[in-house]
């Protein structure tokens, strides 16, 4: 029992810094009030543990965050073309995608900054074997399909350099050269 | 702000106007839901614009003409003359932004052939837009506390919009709403839904 709730102290902390946040200020009653519900939600829904091996790599984050945002507006902003456009909306396709991590954090994040940015959709996903079936807004030519793709890939070489270990990095590195 | 909150009105009304469209129209449940989701973002777009324009903090309106409008004032005392216009400016052109992104999310899910395009249109101009509002209304608001709760609103939005859209695609291609001669390349099969499904382990060359 108290060995399990060591293992949750930083979810719980999470929590409780979550929930002083939410209502907006720092008090000892709200302190309180954070750890106890932070007890209560990690009992009622215990979580499996995830594993990672990776290191943070600040600058590589900075990075992968500055890139997202401005692929995200671009996204959006091509989404919003494709909508408003008098002609007909392309033609979707359904790709699949191999990705080099197994980890499922690293996969999660991947394939949910891939589903927020360009044109593309998640699926389906098998993390065991890595496959992640994506559809593409805009799937016409063969050369389209192609890019989203090596972005797919190239979003998940971004998120490696920042989160991934040393093995999953040479693993990345050694598939792109 | 009288212009912005007139325009974000008849952008938000028209969203609204193609989500019903779109609900009435169907086919499917999943497009309904897909519908629904985009008129309550917009709603609660509404909402956070008509609470820029009034500058409604959590406070309450009523008390920031005691204490919070003294402090409004005094931090308009220090700065220089333009200084709280051009806040203005760039938080009305955020709203609209915002706005506009939302109907053009609306007009996406009432034009787009197909589920699966619908739920581009729905997951990413549409975050965007409220990404905007929310920054409109945080330069209007001015009040860490507000802000701070913006921001865990947007960190939430990214999380959660990803893993609703994952769920709807995924639930759309199982039941075979989505007609798979209708796109031009399908590297997607029933042996890969088994393979996902882990109920069938072949070899991964066989897959």
């Amino acid at each position: 029992m108290m060995a399990s709730i060591v293992a949750r102290i930083p979810v719980i902390a999470t929590l409780t810094i979550l929930w002083m946040l939410l209502w907006g200020g720092i008090t000892p009653l709200l302190a309180v009030g954070g750890v106890l519900v932070g007890l209560l939600v990690t009992t009622v829904f215990p979580f499996p543990p995830v594993g990672w091996k990776g290191h943070v790599r600040p600058w590589a984050v900075v990075r992968l965050v500055a890139i997202f945002v401005v692929d995200l507006l671009a996204a959006s902003l091509q989404v919003a073309w494709i909508a408003v456009r008098p002609s007909a909306p392309p033609r979707s396709a359904v790709i699949r995608v191999d990705m080099v991590t197994r980890s499922e954090l690293l996969l999660t994040l991947t394939v949910e900054l891939v589903s927020l940015v360009p044109g593309s959709l998640l699926i389906e996903l098998d993390s065991e074997h890595g496959h992640v079936w994506l559809h593409l807004l805009d799937g016409s030519t063969p050369e389209k399909i192609e890019r989203a793709r090596s972005r797919a890939l190239a979003q998940e070489r971004r998120v490696i350099e920042a989160l991934g270990s040393r093995a999953e990095l040479t693993a990345c590195r050694g598939e792109a050269s | 702000m009288i212009i912005v909150g007139t325009i974000c009105s008849v952008l938000l009304s028209i969203t609204g106007v193609l989500c019903i469209v779109r609900i009435v129209r169907g086919p499917t449940m999943l497009d309904r839901t897909v519908a629904t989701d985009v008129f309550v973002a917009a709603s609660a777009g509404a909402i956070r614009i008509e609470a820029a324009i009034g500058r409604r903090t959590s406070r309450g309106a009523g008390e920031r003409s005691g204490r919070a409008g003294r402090g409004a004032r005094r931090r308009h005392g220090r700065r220089p003359a333009g200084w709280s216009v051009v806040i203005d400016v760039i938080a009305g052109a955020l709203l609209i932004c915002g706005a506009l992104l939302a109907t053009v999310a609306a007009i996406g899910i009432v034009r787009f052939p197909d589920l699966l395009s619908r739920m581009h249109a729905a997951t990413k101009p549409q975050t965007v837009g409220i990404l905007l509002i929310l920054a409109g209304l945080a330069l209007r608001l001015q009040d860490l506390t507000d802000i701070t709760i913006l921001c865990l609103i947007a960190i939430f939005q990214l999380l959660t919009a990803p893993v609703s859209a994952h769920m709807v695609g995924r639930a759309a291609f199982r039941t075979g709403v989505e007609r798979a001669d209708e796109l031009t390349v399908c590297e997607f099969d029933a042996e890969d839904a088994a393979h996902a499904d882990g109920t069938a382990h072949r070899d991964e060359g066989e897959a």
